[in-house]
């Protein structure tokens, strides 16, 4: 099977030298890369017309990721096509390992591990640690119940022509990738979660940036709902994993931002604050396993506290979104880049 | 808890009970002809949820041991009572993780109803 790679790229000057070569430098290398210089000003499409890759310009900016990767679809000559962000570098077996799910005829869609490239601050450090801890537990239960709950859009890769009988990448909500996955699911296409495939984006490492990620992470969730319920009460598992999610994703905020600041006031207790830490343990378990073998045990005792802060500002974004999209009823579409 | 997503609770609890059913489900699938070697994953996810329910239970331990949960439970007004306090938290848990399933199949079934009934 042949592969051909979409690179969105909206001046990304600073990464995707280091995303091309990654690329090239596979066991498995693909047959063409494209990159989709959507508009930038800085110079990114030079990159890669200087690394010999095929660049190509819509007439002017997409206005969002999926729309880029769509317009290089009919570019796309071979089976498989894989979508990789422009800031996002991949273990030298990553393509070839993400392939083999493909060699079933049912999968359609095949997504792979994800961790930060840098981890440093203490944003960075806290979606490390969600990374970690998310993809050595949640999504291998989900992919063991034949159910991942999105096929992450900075590394997955699809059969080419399912992308081209959906239309592409949709752009109807904010996170693309998700509306996917559950478009897949709800017609029978098989996705997979490979956890050997590994890649290294560049995470938010400020606030500015991660305002811009959850915003567009919790406003996706929330529309994608409001999208798909109807057909994702049909997938068995995946209805389960959706309404849990959202159900615990409401209730963490409120608990978290009110009901609990209101307990610790009302009754004069600090013990209560315990309640924000008090599943540190249980976290440490599914971490540490995922650590351990990656050498990065003081890595991850060093950032866990920095998790504690994401989880907070996590209820807050999703909060507003819920509030915004269902209760204001205001779609937000408008698609802010931010890493 | 998934990233982006805060979380806590049923989440936690959903896919613990959903590791802890693998060896089951595998059994199953392997009676259905369908072996496909994933007995290393089966044993890892449910040694990674017995580890959670472990280490819930030594923070449960360690609290009782600091009287911490009989001060909490004293100030919340009356219960003094520690396992008492620990049943009620996981009962409270499991009833609204039940509850949410159970709503999501009224829901599937609802839908079916409907479409039955519209497609007559």
């Amino acid at each position: 099977m042949e592969l051909t790679v979409i690179i969105p790229a909206y001046n990304e000057v600073e990464f995707v030298g280091d995303t091309i070569r990654s690329l090239l430098e596979q066991t498995l290398p693909p047959k063409e890369i494209i990159l989709v210089d959507d508009g930038s000003t800085d110079g990114t499409g030079d990159v890669g017309r200087r690394a010999g890759i095929t660049v190509i310009r819509p007439p002017r900016n997409t206005g969002s990721k999926a729309g880029a990767q769509t317009f290089a679809l009919p570019w796309v000559r071979t089976e498989l096509v894989m979508a990789i962000d422009a800031d996002t570098t991949l273990e030298p077996t990553a393509v070839e390992k993400l392939m083999q799910p493909f060699n079933q005829p049912g999968v359609g869609a095949a997504c792979g591990l994800v961790l930060p490239r840098r981890i440093k601050t203490l944003w960075e450090r806290g979606r490390f640690i969600e990374y970690l801890f998310a993809f050595t537990f949640y999504k291998q239960v989900q992919d063991y119940y034949r159910r991942p709950l999105i096929a992450s859009g900075c590394f997955s890769m699809y059969r080419t022509d399912l992308m081209r009988r959906h239309g592409g990448w949709p752009g109807r909500t904010l996170a693309e990738d998700m509306d996917l996955t559950w478009t897949f699911h709800q017609a029978g296409v098989g996705v997979r979660f490979v956890p050997e495939a590994v890649c290294y984006p560049i995470e938010p490492y400020n606030f500015s940036f991660m305002r811009k990620q959850l915003r567009r992470w919790s406003h996706g969730f929330v529309q994608n709902v409001a999208l798909h319920w109807k057909g994702v009460l049909t997938v068995p598992y995946l209805r389960s994993a959706v309404a849990v999610a959202l159900w615990d994703a409401i209730a963490a905020s409120l608990a978290f931002l009110i009901v609990l600041p209101v307990l610790v006031v009302v009754l004069r207790s600090p013990w209560l604050l315990l309640a924000y830490f008090i599943d540190a343990p249980a976290i440490l378990v599914p971490l540490l396993i995922g650590a351990i073998p990656r050498r990065e045990f003081w890595r991850t005792l060093v950032s866990l506290p920095s998790f504690f802060v994401l989880r907070l500002v996590n209820g807050f974004f999703f909060l507003e979104a819920v509030w915004s999209e269902w209760f204001l009823r205001r779609a937000s579409l408008t698609y802010e880049k931010g890493h | 808890m998934s990233p982006g997503l805060p979380g806590t609770g049923i989440g936690g609890l959903f896919y613990i009970l959903s590791a802890l059913w693998m060896p089951v489900c595998e059994l199953w699938r392997r009676r259905q002809g369908d072996a496909s070697g994933r007995w290393p994953v089966v044993a890892r996810q449910f040694g990674i949820a017995v580890g959670i329910v472990a280490s819930m239970s030594g923070v449960f331990w360690a609290l009782d041991a600091a009287l911490m949960l009989e001060q909490v439970a004293h100030v919340a007004g009356g219960h003094h009572a520690m396992w008492s306090m620990r049943l009620s938290a996981l009962m409270v848990t499991s009833g609204v993780l039940s509850t949410v399933l159970s709503t999501v199949q009224v829901m599937r079934l609802c839908l079916r109803l409907r479409t039955v009934r519209n497609s007559a």
